[in-house]
């Protein structure tokens, strides 16, 4: 599966592991990981994506929307040097807390 | 079913016919192959039975010509064989036969084998059916695309990209194209460009563009700073697109009078600055995209950099660093870099750029928009360019009232008539955009918000907006009283050209509006940031004045056009 999605014990924190290419291949399984979450906290794991282009940002921010938009907690873990400089360059560490 | 029955000999030929004809099959009968092609040309059965060894054209001969005649459609032939040799018999469907089936056989035996043959046929047939449809639709989308991308392309494209200062690549992977240019001179001289990269890719990418574009060049043409430009279009970007989708984008103001560039740069890599001694040095995104938030918190503002004649700027959508050769490997930042800045003759450095990534591609097809751009500073540029000056309409005095009663209201849309009127009367027709956005705001605001009551903070979430029009329909069929007045005046002005004045009174309780000034303009700089309150902000940037009178109810807003 390119797409994991855990939930923590507590229920509070649920984690999207993506693997391979994060792009708009990825739409519906990544809408659908999150769609009947209610979770307070997110963290995107970006270890084994191999890339990641405008309409993975795109999906990123969709997230972000869902989970309460200027409130939200969402943490984008384990970027490659790669994917750290396109996430840089569109200056979504403003947005997302970006480790 | 209509079979063809091809046997020289006369009792093989009878015996078929009669057995056929008695399971209710039409039988048409041939005595050679010849017979039996020009039988199969006139009479198109749906399956044929055939003799192998006749005189004049054999079975195997004639199997051959009908089968090139029957084309894609498939027409089984069965060959009835006597006595033949097994090479024979794969002669038989070397020809094009489908089957054969040796004499003497029981009619039980010949109707499963066209049972069988009737099963391919059909799927063989809906088969040939699909992809014809496939194909008329494919036709269709690309004729479709075909179409949009004109429409595109005349509304896009029609900025001075080609004003003698700019040199660029734009190449798409799809019809249309996720990235844009617009370049264009803002009246008081000096220029305005956008360089901008929507997410996703063809059309979804495309429909974005075109009021970015038009907004773009009316403002431009209005003499806004790129400033009010970014900060505009980042507003109506935020309106109008879904969640997902925003613009990353490098806005450049050239100041040809005072040697200065200002940049602004949202989500777009490094634009590199060549000075004309070959120094350089990169200005980095610190902004976010356009339409991704509010203006307040993306903090629209350029930076200004020094310039002097022959200093050259370079800006490219990040499917230029991403470009990937045979092996994988990324065409890179550096290696950019370093055509710009080693490049012996700044003039080639777009042409080697494109030879360059041209190169490095090598066969693969290409996976993102590329878009490069590159600027070069040009001191009064702009005012030794002056643009000729299209023809003026001559300016009448002449004014018109419409009024528009409770009944009228839910059926009668007077935009299109009230447009039509102004264009042609007094030739307006190349502000015909602008005319039309200044009476459908107001009309829209009288009848909303005036005549129905209707309050707009209602449209501040998404699920509220289309309550909005739900109650707003409701409100409209149910309207027993109330009216909207339209009065234009128009007068030539002393400078040139002319001013039309408009004037909207409605029916409704109308509100205070003597707020101090800067409180309203604060107010409404907060609202566009919300779903609603868009149409104040947006008048004031096409009309030259907007005032509120009467009780609230009655607004009067003036266009000067020149």
């Amino acid at each position: 599966m390119p797409l994991q999605a855990q939930t923590s014990d507590d229920g509070k924190t649920l984690t999207l592991v993506v693997e391979g290419r994060f792009d708009f291949g990825m739409y519906d399984d990544f809408r659908a990981a999150y769609a009947h979450s209610s979770a307070a906290h997110y963290v995107i794991d970006l270890a084994r994506a191999e890339y990641l282009d405008s309409s993975a940002l795109g999906l990123l921010v969709l997230l972000r929307e869902h989970a309460g938009g200027d409130d939200s907690s969402i943490e984008i873990i384990n970027c490659t040097s790669d994917i750290r400089r396109i996430l840089t360059i569109a200056n979504f560490h403003r947005l997302f807390s970006v480790s | 079913m209509r079979i063809l029955v091809a046997d020289d000999e006369l009792t093989g030929r009878l015996m078929l016919e009669r057995a056929l004809a008695r399971e209710g099959h039409e039988v048409f009968l041939a005595v050679n192959g010849r017979e039996a092609v020009e039988i199969f040309d006139q009479e198109r059965p749906e399956l044929v039975l055939m003799d192998a060894q006749m005189p004049v054209l054999t079975g195997y001969e004639a199997t051959q010509k009908i089968k090139e005649l029957a084309g894609d459609e498939f027409v089984p032939v069965v060959f009835v064989t006597g006595n033949e040799s097994e090479p024979d018999l794969v002669r038989c469907v070397d020809c094009g036969g489908d089957d054969f089936i040796t004499k003497p056989f029981s009619m039980v035996i010949l109707r499963a084998k066209m049972d069988a043959l009737e099963r391919v046929r059909s799927l063989q047939a809906s088969l040939h059916d699909r992809n014809r449809e496939l194909h008329a639709h494919r036709q269709n989308l690309i004729h479709e695309q075909e179409v949009a991308q004109r429409v595109f392309e005349r509304i896009v494209h029609t900025g001075d990209l080609d004003a003698g200062n700019m040199q660029y690549l734009i190449s798409s992977m799809a019809i249309f194209n996720g990235d844009l240019i617009l370049a264009a001179r803002r009246p008081e001289g000096g220029q305005n460009i956008l360089l901008g990269d929507f997410t996703g890719h063809g059309l979804p990418a495309a429909i974005g563009a075109i009021p970015v574009a038009r907004t773009f060049y009316a403002m431009t043409s209005r003499g806004f700073p790129m400033v009010r430009v970014l900060a505009e279009l980042n507003d109506q970007l935020c309106e109008m697109l879904p969640t997902e989708v925003f613009l990353a984008a490098v806005g450049i103001e050239v100041d040809d009078q005072e040697g200065r560039i200002g940049i602004w740069n949202g989500g777009i890599p490094d634009v590199i600055l060549r000075t004309v001694d070959g120094q350089c040095r990169a200005i980095g995104s610190s902004h976010l995209p356009l339409g991704l938030v509010g203006s307040t918190t993306l903090r629209v503002a350029l930076e200004p950099i020094d310039v002097q004649e022959g200093d050259r700027l370079y800006a490219f959508t990040d499917g230029v660093i991403e470009m990937k050769n045979e092996v994988g490997e990324q065409f890179g930042e550096k290696r950019i870099f370093e055509l710009i800045a080693n490049a012996a003759d700044a003039d080639q450095v777009v042409t080697d750029i494109d030879r360059a990534l041209i190169d490095f591609r090598g066969d693969l097809e290409q996976s993102d928009d590329v878009t490069l751009l590159e600027v070069k500073y040009i001191p009064h540029f702009t005012t030794a360019l002056q643009p000729e000056k299209p023809k003026l309409p001559d300016a009448f005095c002449w004014g018109a009232e419409f009024s528009i009663r409770a009944e009228s209201l839910p059926v009668l849309d007077p935009l299109p008539h009230l447009v039509k009127l102004v264009t042609e009367v007094q030739g307006l027709g190349m502000w015909r955009q602008q005319l039309h956005t200044i009476f459908a705001e107001l009309y829209s605001n009288a009848v909303d918000h005036g005549v129905l009551r209707m309050d707009s903070s209602l449209k501040a979430s998404a699920e509220g907006f289309a309550q909005y029009y739900m109650e707003r329909e409701a409100r409209l069929r149910a309207l027993s009283e109330g009216y909207v007045k339209i009065r234009l005046h128009h007068e030539p002005r002393p400078e040139g050209g002319g001013r039309l004045t408009i004037e909207v009174e409605d029916s409704g309780e109308g509100f205070d509006y003597s707020r101090d000034p800067e409180d309203s303009r604060e107010e409404s700089r907060r609202e566009s940031q919300l779903l609603h309150g868009r149409g104040i902000p947006l008048l004031s940037n096409l009309c030259s004045e907007i005032e509120y009178l009467g009780r609230g109810n009655r607004v009067r807003a003036c266009y000067d056009w020149a």
